[in-house]
């Protein structure tokens, strides 16, 4: 639309100032032609103005290319050499036609100007003039005498002598007044006349001179001479005579001054038409040199549009938007250009959109394994072809206990380094699948870890590192060693069981059938012996039976109970039992209920006691402490029991709960197998610890979910 | 140099000095028989390059209008009436006299000399104004008298200069006459 604005105004310029050129050329042939000529200036004024807004428009875009030059936009240098070679094109032309058509004009015009017409023109001017003035002069002679013969008369034939002479000497008029002006006489030849007033500068001219010719237009447009005469001295009357001048004389005197005006005229003009003519020139090689750089504005930014875009288009693809569409409807090179970028982009953009959906699956598959790994329970680890450690799981860091991102080949953490040592050396030596058991030491003891090593491998069977399986069976293996012992326990109770009694009668009856008949040192042997058997079979009962407990598998009668209670009556029942102790209360405020046997749990905290009271009999100042501790959203309460004793030696801390694990000189060395085992019945479970002095017994308890 | 035309002329018409080469003396309105009657004297004193055009065969044409304004406090002036008269003078190359015409009427005056023939086209005397009816009386009302070139009738090409040029600036500057009827 403002295109198309602009191009009317320029149209509408360039058509105002070919008019005002034509109307130049017109005043040059018919000067005398004004019909149009009020138009002719103000158009001239309408296109300067129209130029000047022009030059401001065409100054305005200099400007901004300018700018946009300095600011290095796509476009701007080939605008600016596009603009230079139209001005060069358009100006070179144009300069030489103006200052061709210029000297032409100059030379033209003067050349209309020939100076042997133009004497001839003065001279048959002159020659009309001299013509005028032979005329006159024979007029105011036949004045002069006509005065001299009325002067001569009386007055009463004046009037007679008057027409007389007036037809003689062939005059228009004859009028005879006094010296004021008043008329005395006076004759015409037309019979309804007024004669010519004669005014009083004329009648001063004539005082001075004597005579007066004045050559005047008729009313109907003839020339004719007026002559006033009086006589030299003191004489009272003037004579005015009119004569017509003769037609043909009028007519070749006119067309003589005629042309002669119009030459003069045009003679005199001349200047200015070669003036007007360069001035309108000038504005017509403005237009062109300014219309051409327009134009040229106008085409480079058509040209340029796509360029431009095309520019931002691809700027915008390598800084990663593939959306760019560039919107151009052209059937030309550049809308070819156009559409293949535009085929381009979107192809771009498509592969895009694959990559990131491949990406995406990728990511997909890695989270999915991620999450499988992560709920393993198994510890998971992969290596590279140069045993480098890629990935670890969740469970991996449990099982090690490292803390997350902690696990690494080379480390000072011993476990670790155990760990690592014994897989990497299978990994070296064994097949492509191996199964081995790795021991690590442990804060409890010690700790079993079952590992499973596989080879990775390629799509196309080359081996690119390995995965390394492995779980903590501790707990299974030692669950297992519970179960074997229990079933031994059971076993041993029910086979040596049921021999014992048969033994302790039979012996108690040999003692009774045959005591009192042997001889008195024979009875002695008897005696000792029989007394020895049923001894030996009661302790050997009190075993069984001890193993028979530990086997039961024990009826529990679980039901809501406060641990802090218990700990407290357990503390108290033990408190004043040996000046040398005292035992400490370190209770939790508040500790939730847990669900719990009292009998059996009671059995317990009097097991645990009684051991750290047997571990510190000896010292001088014992000291035992019974602690209870929650912290929120745990799912089990802390039971402790601590001393300060010597604690437990290194090579049994493993082992402190296993059956016949004791340091004790007494006892069946089943006391701590059965407290786990009520512990673990419970859904606790229990672990031993050297204190920073002493030792220490650590029970969790899973509280009442609510 | 031609070629500064184009921008001269927006220059000059934005700036146009006023060098009034024409002016106008005396004005004096007189009532006779219930009408007002004008007397104007303009002195017409011509640049050499605008009596040189005279002399090539231009014809000047000028144009004096007198107006009857009624001044007003509250509002702008309001023209009761206004006449115009057309004088023209040109140069008779065979006769030798510069002729003096007015209101395009055949009737003409002859003078030998310039000075003769602008003095005679200066002098206007009994020129019918206005009648004493379309007056209000005792109101203050002025004759404004202006008199111009027509440029419009020059020959075209000598009317950019004509324009332009402070030769060629002819325009009287208006003068007034308080009238109170």
């Amino acid at each position: 639309m403002k295109k198309r604005l602009s191009l009317i105004a320029i149209s509408l310029l360039l058509a105002l100032l070919l008019a005002a050129l034509q109307m130049a050329s017109n005043a040059i042939q018919n000067p005398q032609d004004s019909s149009n000529a009020q138009y002719y200036t103000l158009l001239l004024q309408v296109a300067a103005v129209g130029l000047f807004f022009l030059l401001l428009i065409i100054a305005g875009n200099i400007f901004q290319l300018m700018l946009r030059w300095y600011r290095k936009e796509p476009g701007a240098k080939l605008t600016a050499k596009v603009v230079g070679l139209f001005l060069v094109l358009a100006v070179i032309p144009v300069v030489i036609v103006f200052s061709y058509s210029v000297q032409f004009l100059y030379k033209g015009i003067d050349n209309w100007f020939d100076t042997q017409i133009e004497s001839a023109l003065i001279d048959s001017l002159e020659l009309s003039r001299t013509a005028l003035r032979i005329r006159e002069k024979i007029h105011l002679e036949q004045t002069q005498k006509m005065l001299v013969n009325i002067n001569q008369g009386s007055d009463e034939l004046i009037a007679v002598r008057l027409d007389k002479l007036r037809e003689a000497n062939q005059a228009d008029e004859l009028t005879l007044m006094t010296q004021t002006g008043e008329i005395v006489v006076t004759s015409s030849i037309s019979s309804s006349f007024i004669p010519e007033a004669v005014t009083q500068t004329m009648r001063l001219a004539v005082q001075t001179n004597g005579y007066l010719t004045l050559l005047e237009p008729l009313k109907g447009g003839d020339l004719s001479l007026r002559v006033i005469v009086t006589e030299q001295v003191n004489q009272p009357y003037l004579l005015q005579a009119i004569f017509a001048i003769p037609k043909r004389l009028i007519d070749l005197g006119d067309s003589v001054e005629a042309a002669y005006e119009k030459h003069g005229r045009i003679s005199y003009m001349r200047k200015y038409i070669k003036s007007n003519f360069v001035m309108t020139l000038s504005l017509v090689l403005l237009f062109s040199v300014f219309s051409a750089i327009l134009v040229a504005f106008i085409f480079t930014r058509r040209l340029m549009e796509p360029i431009r875009d095309l520019a931002k288009g691809t700027k915008a693809i390598a800084e990663g938007d593939y959306e760019q569409k560039i919107q151009l409807q052209r059937n030309d090179d550049l809308g070819f250009l156009v559409k293949s970028f535009n085929v381009m982009s979107e192809k771009i953009s498509q592969a895009r959109d694959l990559a990131e959906k491949s990406q995406k699956v990728v990511e997909d598959q890695r989270l999915y394994l991620e999450s499988i790994l992560g709920g393993l329970s198994s510890g998971v680890m992969t290596f590279d072809q140069h045993q480098q450690l890629i990935t670890v799981n969740v469970a991996a860091h449990d099982i090690l206990q490292v803390e997350k991102g902690q696990v690494a080949i080379s480390t000072d953490n011993l476990r670790l380094n155990t760990f690592f040592g014994t897989v990497m050396e299978t990994f070296k030596n064994s097949a492509s699948e191996w199964r081995a058991e790795v021991n690590l030491p442990d804060t409890r003891g010690k700790q079993i870890l079952l590992c499973h090593g596989t080879e990775l491998k390629s799509a196309d069977g080359e081996k690119t590192g390995n995965v390394l399986l492995f779980d903590d069976v501790t707990q299974l293996v030692q669950a297992q060693r519970d179960a074997a012992w229990g079933e031994v326990a059971r076993r041993l109770a029910h086979e040596i069981k049921n021999p014992l009694t048969p033994i302790q009668l039979s012996a108690e009856r040999l003692r009774h059938k045959y005591l009192r008949t042997m001889e008195e040192k024979e009875a002695k042997v008897l005696d000792k012996a029989t007394s020895t058997i049923i001894a030996q079979v009661d302790t050997m009962k009190t075993m069984v039976n001890a193993f028979a407990e530990y086997a039961k598998k024990p009826e529990m009668k679980k039901a809501p109970l406060n641990a802090n209670a218990l700990m407290m009556e357990v503390a108290d029942l033990y408190q004043h039992q040996n000046s040398a102790i005292t035992v400490k209360k370190q209770l939790a405020e508040s500790l939730p209920d847990i669900n719990a046997d009292s009998h059996q749990l009671r059995q317990v905290m009097n097991n645990l006691m009684k051991n750290a009271f047997e571990a510190i009999e000896d010292l001088a100042q014992g000291e035992i402490t019974v602690s209870s501790a929650y912290f929120a959203g745990d799912p089990c309460i802390q039971l402790a029991i601590e001393d300060n004793g010597a604690g437990f030696a290194e090579e049994v801390l493993g082992h402190v709960f296993e059956p016949y694990k004791t340091t004790k000189l007494k006892g069946t060395g089943l006391g701590l197998a059965i407290v786990k085992k009520i512990v673990e019945e419970h859904g606790g479970d229990i672990h031993a610890e050297n204190a920073p002095q002493g030792a220490r017994v650590v029970l969790h308890l899973p509280v009442i979910e609510t | 140099m031609q070629l500064r035309w184009p921008f001269l002329c927006v220059i000059f018409l934005l700036v146009q000095p006023c060098i009034a080469a024409v002016s106008i003396h005396t004005i004096e309105a007189t009532l006779v028989d219930e009408s007002y009657v004008l007397d104007v004297d303009i002195e017409y004193d011509l640049a050499d390059e605008v009596r040189d055009a005279l002399q090539n065969g231009i014809e000047l044409h000028f144009e004096v209008q007198a107006a009857v304004v009624r001044s007003r406090n509250w509002m702008w002036d309001e023209t009761v009436d206004s006449v115009t008269r057309q004088y023209s003078i040109s140069y008779r190359p065979l006769a030798k006299h510069y002729q003096v015409g007015h209101d395009k009427s055949e009737e003409k005056t002859y003078h030998k000399t310039l000075s003769q023939a602008l003095r005679a086209m200066g002098a206007i005397r009994g020129w019918p104004l206005i009648n004493s009816s379309e007056l209000i009386h005792k109101e203050l009302y002025q004759v404004r008298v202006k008199c111009t070139l027509e440029v419009d009738q020059l020959p075209l090409p000598l009317q950019p200069t004509a324009y332009f040029s402070q030769d060629w600036q002819l325009d009287a500057d208006p003068l007034l006459w308080r009238l109170i009827y």
